[in-house]
């Protein structure tokens, strides 16, 4: 194949730094003890960690309603939060159950109707567009990331962002979803080759047509 | 460019060449982020999980709110494993109970002012009520935790006995941190109102120009002093705001999800 692949339109690439860090969770451990007792400090780095990640993952399931969505959350977990034991991992897995349901809840008021569980496919409609991210994601490389993944049939999606954007191992995404690890697995793995091949076939028509390889953001 | 170990486009080339014929292990490092430089698909999930630019994401303000109210609610956690959590409790305390009587003071002293030298509030909100009652019943609705002690009616917001009727719990779950949120920035408003979580609170205190009045009468009301006692509803709720509508028809019932841990159902 020619080697047209390493001007990409995604050249966010390089802008990329993976979101969670090795020290990280025993940092995220003395915040959830210490939020737990009331720090305030503790609960906003808590919330900085975790919510960027609960806002993908909103965005990914209900488009423009994420930020609604993850407040209720946050309202749910801070309410229960005395209650909770867990590390940062098992944090972040709750948080994502919870933003979840917010989620389903959401959907099903909208719906006015009962929404069966394996129709959650059905039941939230996600909007799936650059535009509808681009409410919520104020990096443009993310919304565009987003919006991608979003487009994906939902329970692909679904394992695709948990494992990928909140951080979750195939058993902790496997917790959230109700679903076993393998499948989570296997949900995410056909989401990714999906990716993959609309990737290609958006490099497709040709690299001339493609003026946006430019670096979209220039974060850290 | 990132951490790739491999050449760019090397792990997308050999996908290319192969079809879809992804390795099981390279898929596994694209979700870990670990082949932020590896192709198109590293690529991507790299962008997914890119860090959070603004130094606040979105919500923290009612967030924090909402923390403080609840934490002021409940009575410090019993320590039973180190005495830095001890102290770390008591600091706070001591900090929330001085920063709830100083933004109470400044509240009363600065909205007075403010109402007395403008004589209207300042930048509107434009929408947000919709989303009012799913917030209240956010609040309101405990599932899972029967034993909530922060969990209040949301009907305490409403009508509101002036003298009597000790209530057992604050005003609300979170409108006086709400109320402390929203008077402590007044600048920030544009943007702090756009927040769900303050949608309730503009509700609650019966439109977006009331809030102000609203919240500085609450303040003004004795605190329920750290904790324990609420000792009284906001007593002067402005005659020309009413509360919102009563908006406690709790939505939602405990979802299917929230026993995860029970067997997986199979489709």
């Amino acid at each position: 194949m020619p080697n047209r692949t390493d001007r990409k339109v995604f050249a966010p690439t390089g802008t990329a730094v993976p979101v969670q860090a090795g020290t990280l969770n025993q940092d995220g451990n003395q915040w959830i003890a210490a939020a737990k007792a009331g720090d305030e400090a503790a609960f906003t780095r808590l919330y900085r960690d975790v919510q960027p990640r609960l806002l993908r993952y909103a965005t990914g399931l209900a488009g423009a309603d994420a930020e609604e969505i993850t407040a209720e959350a946050w309202l749910q977990i801070v309410r229960d939060l005395a209650d909770f034991t867990g590390d940062l991992d098992a944090f972040r897995g709750w948080a994502a159950r919870i933003v979840r349901n917010r989620a389903i809840d959401s959907a099903r008021a909208r719906a006015r109707r009962p929404v069966e569980v394996r129709d959650l496919s059905l039941a939230l409609d996600r909007p799936a567009t650059q535009d509808t991210a681009n409410l919520v994601l104020n990096n443009l490389a993310t919304t565009w990331a987003i919006g991608l993944i979003a487009q994906l049939p939902a329970d692909q999606a679904e394992a695709v962002l948990l494992r990928a954007v909140v951080g979750l191992d195939a058993k902790a995404a496997g917790a959230v979803l109700g679903k076993r690890a393998g499948a989570v697995r296997v949900a995410a793995h056909r989401g990714l080759k999906t990716l993959a091949r609309m990737l290609a076939e958006t490099e497709a028509p040709g690299p001339a047509t493609r003026p946006a390889s430019r670096r979209l953001t220039d974060d850290v | 460019m990132c951490n790739g170990s491999r050449p760019p486009g090397a792990a997308e080339g050999e996908m290319r060449s192969h079809g879809t014929r992804q390795t099981h292990a390279y898929l596994e490092r694209v979700l870990d982020g670990e082949a932020a430089g590896e192709g198109a698909l590293g690529g991507l999930i790299a962008a997914a999980r890119a860090p959070e630019t603004r130094a606040n994401p979105p919500g923290l303000t009612a967030a924090l709110a909402a923390f403080r109210e609840v934490s002021a609610a409940r009575p410090a956690p019993a320590p039973r494993s180190t005495s830095m959590i001890k102290n770390v409790a008591a600091k706070v305390l001591a900090a929330k109970l001085l920063t709830v009587a100083g933004i109470a003071l400044a509240a009363a002293t600065g909205g007075i002012a403010a109402a007395a030298s403008t004589g209207h509030l300042p930048s509107p909100l434009p929408h947000s009520d919709h989303a009012s009652s799913i917030a209240v019943a956010a609040v309101a609705s405990s599932h899972d935790q029967p034993t909530s002690t922060a969990s209040a009616s949301a009907s305490a917001t409403g009508s509101s006995e002036p003298s009597g009727a000790h209530p057992s719990a604050s005003p609300s779950p979170s409108l006086r941190g709400l109320c402390q949120a929203w008077l402590s920035r007044p600048h920030e408003h544009g943007k702090a109102d756009t927040s769900p979580a303050f949608s309730y609170l503009v509700s609650t205190a019966g439109g977006v120009d009331a809030v102000e009045a609203y919240c500085t009468d609450l303040l003004a009301s004795p605190a329920p002093s750290s904790s324990e006692d609420g000792s009284g509803p906001p007593s002067a709720i402005p005659s020309h705001s009413h509360p919102a509508p009563s908006h406690t028809h709790p939505t939602s019932k405990p979802g299917p999800f929230s026993t995860p841990s029970g067997p997986p159902t199979k489709s």
